[in-house]
């Protein structure tokens, strides 16, 4: 019961507090509406202007030249995107070792590994695979695949995009060798023709018979496959940044809140005589913590919902998963306060704060960091804050993928709740 | 024998090096009004944290209602309220909010709630401003409100830390009424701190004079002073006349002469009863002479100004009493 009268003293205390509720609601639209306004949906996607690049790697190599089929498809390609194949072993630079080991030597081989990578990481929305002996199984009417490597959280419309110029290629090869397929069971027709007329038609057609069995089968066939084993990971637009991007930043302002309300408490000798009272400490905590948790909580909702109803951000597929992770994400923030309020940093919180938040991917994605800031920025809870929300709404994932998120939240909020109540000076 | 509400048993408390209560054992009767006295740092802040459970002594130990404060606290704060010292309220809360959030820490909902919070503001005459926000208050109205938050559990010991610091005359005299009020009506023991030794001597019951955390006298206001046998000269002179000053000083029946400060004037115009001449608005300096006897020190220093042609603007002369008390223990005033 005296949580409850604490939980709702304290969030009386916060509701009147202008100077908090402006940090807290009206500096992140602060940030949100201007940037969402003037960008386009997608503006962090610089390539609308440019054919964007296909990762190619082109097995049907003979005698250092694509087969001739190869080469059709990849020209029909070539006419809506920049090809990337021949690479070196400079464009793998960015992989891994095995990579750059593969990519010692230029070839297709280099050209798979790399594709596969820029896939994985969502550099690429699609790459192709031209398997070897692709000219001679067509020429053969034989059946072939083409591959279709593709990232399953990458907006499905691109890839169709890809998919749809690659099966276009692909069937421009095809239906030019039904043709001459259909011209070899017309030959066949021709047998059944007078001798002369047969040898008039096969004097035209350059002569000698080709060896192939006639079929009306060889279609190629598109085989879209997704990488394994990855990190499934895909750029958000500018909604998807921007509006959970400053709603963390701002949820973890929370800590100054609660250090500003403990600060009170403190100074006014508020503290002092709540421990005369009956109350329990635990229940003085507990209560305030609540009443910062509705506080985070109302602060994503109203940042969601702005989001929502005037620039259409979709918040995902797992409504449930959202509340979770951002019960989890407000807790870690309000444990860190009272950690905070506990070890007495009262200065310099806003800067901290807006750092972390910058390093945490908050303001930009945080693959545009260098790879040193990339690895400390898992020290912050920002950063997990950021990877769930942008798993559930710029991914569409579900609940079972930001477990890990939610857990590590917790896991903060719990480490620091701990210190806070190791440290904590109920008498100063 | 009278039952003893409080009984305080060699409490120290040490801070470092620092012996904030020093030994200080004292016992407050069922029904009594309990002065602490002392000045700036004495420890009666510290004394009544303490006895109030918010942090344990030293050594020492302390029984409220026969219950040991350490081991018997959650039952204590039960029948014990506490108003600090410093104005412990949520500024952007109503006096009202304020008193039902503390109502509601001791158990009280709903109706019992409601009526005791109105009850407690009407005893500090603040249902009128009760839904204004703290931070709209006087000074005065605020130590109102802190005393009404410490009244919401019906306590059986109030312990009231300098209640009147920084309050205007008028919520001064109501805060007393009020102090006097529950005692007399609701027979509350009541444990008292203040500097000013006028309060104490008009609502204490018995005073224990605390200096340096030290318990230097226990008793009542009236044996306290009439074990002293002198008073206080106030003169209103023209200037601050330090020559004349040296010379009282030296007059016989003078133990010490000093210029007074502002405040001292007033809380000695406070003092109607025993007020011979008022103190008047155009003195200049007032010159505050302790007498070891009035009536010879009175005709020494009118003798002396006469003689030596110093004009006095007024005079009062006042009653031997504790602030002398404590002068007289300590070599020091109460408020250096
Ligand atoms: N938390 C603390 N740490 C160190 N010293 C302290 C602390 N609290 C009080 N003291 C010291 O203990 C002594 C007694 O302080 P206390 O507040 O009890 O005095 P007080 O009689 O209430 O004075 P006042 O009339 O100014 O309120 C002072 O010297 C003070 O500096
Ligand atoms: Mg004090």
């Amino acid at each position: 019961m005296h949580i409850l009268a604490v939980w709702l003293k304290d969030l009386k205390l916060l509701l009147r507090d202008r100077g908090e509720m402006a940090s807290l609601f009206l500096m992140p639209l602060a940030f949100i509406l201007p940037i969402c306004l003037a960008f386009p949906a997608n503006g962090y996607n610089l390539t609308e202007d440019r054919k964007p690049g296909l990762p190619v790697a082109n097995f049907d190599v003979t005698g250092g030249q694509p087969g001739e089929h190869a080469q059709t498809l990849l020209d029909s390609l070539a006419e809506s995107y920049t090809l990337e194949h021949n690479l070196t072993r400079a464009d793998a630079a960015a992989f891994s070792a095995e990579v750059q080991a593969i990519c010692a030597t230029t070839g297709p081989s280099c050209d798979e590994v790399t594709a596969r990578a820029r896939v994985a990481l969502d550099w690429r929305t699609a790459a192709v695979v031209i398997p070897a002996g692709f000219s001679n199984a067509i020429d053969a009417g034989e059946s072939i695949s083409v591959t279709l490597l593709y990232n399953p959280s990458r907006n499905s419309a691109e890839r169709q995009l890809v998919e749809g110029v690659l099966t276009g290629g692909a069937m421009r090869v095809s239906i030019e060798q039904q043709l001459l397929n259909g011209l070899e069971q017309f030959g066949d027709l021709l047998d059944l023709a007078p001798e002369e007329i047969q040898t008039n038609i096969r004097a035209s057609n350059g002569g000698d018979a080709p060896p192939a069995a006639p079929t009306l089968a060889p279609a190629i066939a598109v085989v879209s496959v997704q990488p394994g084993a990855v990190r499934i990971t895909t750029q958000p637009n500018t909604l998807q940044q921007t509006i959970p991007g400053y709603t963390v930043m701002f949820i973890y302002f929370l800590i100054g809140t609660v250090v500003a309300s403990v600060q009170l408490e403190r100074n006014t000798g508020v503290l002092r005589r709540l421990l005369v009272t009956p109350m329990s400490k635990s229940a003085l905590l507990a209560g305030k913590i609540l009443s910062a948790l509705v506080i985070g909580v109302l602060q994503v909702a109203a940042m969601f919902a702005v989001g929502a109803i005037f620039f259409g951000l979709t918040l995902g597929n797992a409504p449930g998963a959202l509340v979770v992770l951002t019960i989890a994400v407000v807790l870690s923030a309000v444990c860190i306060g009272l950690a905070a309020a506990a070890y007495r940093i009262e200065r310099g919180l806003t800067i901290m704060l807006i750092v972390g938040a910058l390093i945490a991917g908050c303001a930009f994605p945080a693959d545009w960091l260098p790879p040193f800031l990339r690895t400390i920025n898992i020290a912050l809870p920002q950063t997990w804050a950021m990877q769930g929300y942008q798993d559930l709404i710029t991914r569409g994932m579900g609940f079972g993928a930001v477990l890990p998120e939610i857990g590590v939240l917790l896991g903060f909020a719990a480490i620091f709740f701990g210190l806070a109540v190791r440290k904590f000076d109920w008498e100063g | 024998m009278p039952g003893y509400i409080l009984e305080a048993n060699h409490l120290v408390k040490q801070y470092g090096a620092l012996t904030a209560v020093n030994d200080v054992s004292f016992a407050v009767e069922e029904g009594e009004i309990f002065g602490l006295l002392g000045p700036n740092g004495a420890g009666k802040s510290t004394a009544i944290a303490i006895l109030s459970g918010l942090f344990p002594p030293t050594s020492g130990g302390a029984a409220i209602g026969g219950l040991d404060v350490v081991h018997n606290l959650a039952k204590v704060k039960q029948i014990i309220g506490v108003v600090p010292q410093d104005l412990a309220l949520y500024p952007t809360l109503s006096g009202r909010e304020n008193v039902r959030f503390f109502g509601e820490l001791y158990g009280l909902r709903g109706k019992g709630l409601q009526t005791r919070v109105d009850e407690v503001l009407g005893y500090v005459g603040m249902q009128e401003r009760a839904n204004d926000r703290v931070q709209t208050y006087s000074g005065g109205m605020k130590r109102r409100i802190n005393l009404a938050a410490g009244l919401v559990n019906h306590p059986r010991l109030l312990f009231l830390d300098e209640p009147t610091v920084g309050v205007d005359p008028q919520s001064r005299n109501h805060i007393f009424e009020s102090v006097a009020r529950l005692n007399r009506e609701q027979g509350m023991s009541i444990l008292y701190t203040t500097h000013y030794m006028e309060e104490a001597e008009r609502l204490c019951h018995r005073v224990g004079i605390i200096d340096r955390g030290k318990l230097i006298a226990l008793d009542t206001p009236r044996r306290l002073i009439a074990a002293l046998g002198g008073g206080i000269i106030q003169l209103g002179l023209a200037t601050m006349d330090e020559a004349a000053r040296a010379a009282i000083e030296a007059l016989p029946a003078v133990r010490s002469a000093t210029f007074a400060t502002e405040s001292t004037m007033k809380s000695a115009a406070s003092r109607p009863a025993e007020v011979v001449m008022p103190v008047q608005a155009n003195s200049k300096a007032v010159l505050k002479i302790e007498a070891s006897h009035n009536n010879d020190a009175l005709l020494q220093v009118l003798h002396y100004c006469n003689e030596a042609d110093v004009e006095i603007l007024s005079l009062d002369l006042l009653e031997p009493n504790l602030e002398t008390v404590f002068l007289n223990l300590t070599g020091k005033s109460l408020r250096d």
